[in-house]
């Protein structure tokens, strides 16, 4: 999912870097995996694509975080010191985005439905394609 | 072909403003119908590909919108995404597949379900054309297709609403076209229509006009070009105009001067027809009386002798003579006895007037003429008499009334006359007989006593007849030169020597006798037979005056008698002269005799044939002088240098008393006037001594020789040179 919504996302870059796109997964190990599976080799908007496991240090150079709640503290750390900063965070579980996240990915049966934060986009200087705001569920 | 004929028959016939509408109308409808089919061939071709490219551009629209619900998996967003579709119409249905092909949303037009298959979606048979798959794809990759298909336009459908529309503008075009070619066609043809107009004007010969230019095109041109022919043509026809004038003053001047020609002309003919009526007249009448002459009463006399020959009946002429004319003459003066005459001739017309109550005779009476024959000679010409009881009634009334005194100024004057009768066919059938005959008569009542008139008769016939037969001698004698010459000498009375002789004629017959001059000379004046007479006396005269002088003799001169029948031909002198040049004859040695009777006619004539011989030395002698009436002083005015006395004088001598008297006062009055005188018929020597006591200068007479053969005068004169006195 991250890795699909990279693709959707505009950073306040300069839009020619051809600088690879840093996935970034914190805490989360199983996704991790899953993300390193999906996204080897792949590009996004003409970019490569990295993906690393992230932790305090590293986060401010990801493009796009997912920070996973476990444990709750570090959640709302991650969330605390990128708020403002333009770098997507994606996470799951309710709160996600009270807690300043931007997209919230909530399983639903066999759908993952999207909460997408404005505010929290907004607060980072990020834009998320409207096509995929059309498939999310806004919350404030 | 036919249809080509006629369509160019009807166009040719078409007025030019249905012309140019026509011509608007067909080319406003050439120019819509391509326009027309080029704009439908462009509108269909880019219909069609507008159509396609938006197709293609809504495909990629609804692709790009896609990718997130494909990307996402997310079918339901894909639906609504295609749902979007509904306001392109003509879209069928599109089928949207995931990446490995398989159906992840579709949407239909129509409602109906279908299934979109990789098959069916590439294949058609759903109903409308398939659009190209349009691939979806995500940074390069592929995540999906979409598969539209699409309703095929109406191109009949289009085509309608194309025509539909145009029809509508192409009417309204060519209404507007025919309105503007209305419009133009005024522009156009008005002007020619002018052009026509004032042609139809110009035609009427109205130069004035000038068709009215209101644009300057073509036809603004030929307007300008029609006006400026105008100009010309008004300029021609007022030159024409100028030309006919100054023609018709012209031909009115010439015409003018051609009537004042033929004025002039017709005066002149008028003057000259006059002139030729005043000649005529003159010609045919007497100048002194206004009666008819000899001339016009020839005339009359012959038609009136047709006449009666004709209508049988008699014709009279009277011929009447004055009876003591002459004597009234001499005494009074020419002027009187012609004022006599004009009274004779008043009473004669009234005489005859009278009798037949004629008023004009002597020009509208056919039944008598008055004419003047000349000196003191009447006719009266009776062309219709009933009897001689009527002629002599008639010639007793002239008679009568000639007998009554005539008052001439202070004079109261008697005369006479004579009058002598004759009767045509009785006495003679032609004029020149009749007037002989009358002529004849009148002599003898004249012999007769005077102031009676005769008929003629018999005798007088006879004594015609031997004048007839004696002017046949005379041409005869003339002809075979019968004719001779004496010379009867001239003496002078101073020294007794001849000093001229006078040629004297003799008429030698073939029997030798002689016939003396006053047996025929008065038949030869008569005749004018006195003429040639006269000329060849006058030529061997002076042959043999020539001759004498050429054997020597002393000059004498040689006096030759001259009727006064000569004189009256005008051409006497002319014939004098030339006999004198061809003889060679000395003039101052001629001297012709004239006798007095000869100065009474055409006395004028007489006198300048006179003085013209005078000129060239020719001497005149008076011949028988004392016989007639002339008077001594009238002698002054002619040319004469000698004078004859009258033998008849000399034979009186001696027997009567008076007789010496009057042969010494011619003498005495003679040489008054320098004339010398000569005195003829001496035959005694008494009667010579008294001529010569008198101072006669000449003597001629038997008492010194007869008349004598030439030969024998020379004897005379040879005697003469020898200086012996002849007697």
């Amino acid at each position: 999912m991250i890795y699909k919504l990279v693709k959707f996302v505009v950073w306040p870059e300069p839009p020619s870097s051809t600088a690879p796109l840093h996935l970034c997964v914190y805490g989360a190990d199983k996704v991790f995996n899953a993300l390193t599976d999906v996204a080897r080799g792949q590009r996004a908007q003409d970019r490569p694509l990295v993906v690393r496991r992230a932790d305090e240090r590293t986060l401010g150079g990801c493009h796009a975080v997912f920070i996973g709640t476990e444990p709750r503290v570090r959640m709302e750390f991650a969330l605390r010191s990128l708020s403002g900063r333009p770098v997507l965070t994606v996470g799951e579980g309710t709160g996600f985005t009270k807690l300043g996240g931007m997209v919230n990915l909530v399983r639903e049966g066999r759908h993952i439905r999207m909460e997408i934060s404005r505010r929290a986009l907004r607060l980072g200087g990020l834009n998320i394609s409207s096509l995929v705001l059309a498939l999310a569920q806004i919350v404030e | 072909m036919t249809l080509r004929m006629a369509i160019s028959e009807l166009v040719r016939r078409l007025p030019i403003r249905q012309k140019i509408v026509f011509v608007a109308i067909l080319s406003s409808t050439v120019a819509l119908l391509l326009t027309l089919a080029s704009f439908v061939a462009y509108e269909l071709h880019e219909y069609g590909s507008t159509r396609s490219q938006a197709l293609q551009t809504v495909a990629r629209v609804i692709a790009d919108n896609s990718t997130a619900a494909l990307s996402f998996d997310d079918p339901r967003a894909a639906s609504r995404t295609l749902v979007a579709l509904r306001s392109e119409s003509h879209v069928v249905s599109a089928c949207l597949h995931d990446e490995q092909d398989r159906h992840f949303a579709d949407y239909y037009r129509d409602g109906d379900a279908h299934v979109c298959t990789r098959e069916t979606a590439r294949l058609g048979g759903l109903g409308g054309d398939a659009l190209q798959p349009v691939p979806i794809t995500l940074d390069g990759q592929q995540i999906g297709t979409l598969y539209l298909r699409f309703e095929q336009i109406d191109i009949a459908a289009r085509l309608f609403y194309y025509v539909t529309i145009f029809g509508f503008v192409s009417l309204t075009s060519l209404a507007l076209a025919f309105l503007l070619a209305r419009r133009l066609e005024k522009v156009i043809s008005q002007p020619i229509l002018g052009l026509v107009e004032t042609a139809r004007r110009v035609s009427r010969r109205d130069y004035t006009v000038r068709a009215p230019q209101e644009s300057s095109d073509e036809i603004g041109l030929l307007v300008k070009s029609f006006n400026r022919m105008l100009d010309a043509i008004q300029r021609r026809d007022r030159q024409l105009e100028a030309h006919r004038d100054k023609l018709d003053g012209e031909v009115r001047r010439r015409t003018a001067r051609l009537e004042e020609v033929v004025d002039r002309l017709r005066t002149e003919v008028q003057h000259r027809k006059q002139a030729e009526e005043r000649f005529r007249y003159v010609a045919y009448h007497d100048v002194l009386t206004a009666l008819p002459n000899r001339q016009l009463l020839r005339e009359r006399l012959e038609l009136a002798m047709r006449t009666a020959r004709r209508e049988r009946h008699r014709v009279a002429l009277l011929f009447l003579d004055l009876d003591r004319f002459k004597e009234i003459n001499d005494s009074f003066g020419h002027a009187m006895g012609d004022t006599l005459l004009k009274h004779v001739a008043d009473r004669l017309v009234g005489c005859v007037r009278g009798s037949d109550g004629v008023t004009r005779v002597e020009r509208s009476d056919e039944q008598s003429t008055v004419s003047r024959q000349g000196g003191d000679e009447f006719t009266v010409l009776l062309s219709r008499i009933a009897g001689i009881s009527d002629i002599s009634r008639i010639a007793n009334r002239v008679l009568a009334s000639l007998r009554e005194p005539f008052q001439l100024g202070s004079h109261e004057i008697v005369v006479g006359a004579s009058i002598g009768i004759a009767i045509f066919p009785d006495d003679g059938v032609d004029a020149e007989t009749l007037l002989k005959h009358a002529d004849a008569a009148m002599y003898h009542a004249k012999a007769a006593g005077r102031n009676d008139f005769a008929f003629f008769n018999e005798s007088m016939r006879a004594a015609a007849l031997q004048r007839i037969t004696l002017e046949r001698d005379l041409r005869h004698a003339l002809e075979r030169q019968e004719f001779e010459l004496c010379y009867q000498p001239q003496v002078s009375l101073r020294d007794n020597r001849i000093i001229g002789v006078e040629a004297l004629l003799r008429w030698r017959l073939e029997d030798g006798r002689h016939r003396l001059p006053g047996d025929f000379i008065p038949a030869a004046e008569e005749t004018g037979l006195i003429v040639p007479i006269g000329e060849w006396v006058l030529r061997r005269a002076c042959e043999q005056g020539r001759e004498w002088q050429a054997m020597g003799l002393p000059p004498v001169k040689i006096a030759v008698n001259v009727s006064s029948r000569q004189f009256r031909k005008g051409a006497f002198f002319e014939a004098a002269r030339a006999i004198l040049d061809e003889t060679g004859f000395p003039p101052h040695l001629l001297e012709l005799e004239v006798t007095e009777s000869s100065m009474l006619q055409d006395e004028d004539d007489v006198v300048r044939t006179l003085n013209k011989l005078g000129e060239i030395g020719v001497g005149i002698a008076l011949d028988d002088f004392g016989t007639g009436y002339s008077s001594l002083s009238s002698l002054r005015r002619l040319p004469f240098d000698s004078l004859k006395i009258d033998q008849s004088f000399i034979e009186d001598l001696g027997v009567r008393t008076e007789a010496k008297s009057i042969v010494s006062a011619i003498i005495a009055m003679s040489h008054n006037l320098g004339l010398t005188v000569v005195a003829e018929g001496v035959r005694s020597e008494s009667q010579r001594d008294f001529v010569r006591d008198q101072l006669c200068d000449v003597y001629q007479g038997n008492f010194f020789a007869t008349a004598e053969p030439a030969s024998r005068i020379v004897t005379l004169l040879e005697a003469r040179r020898t200086d012996l006195p002849v007697v």
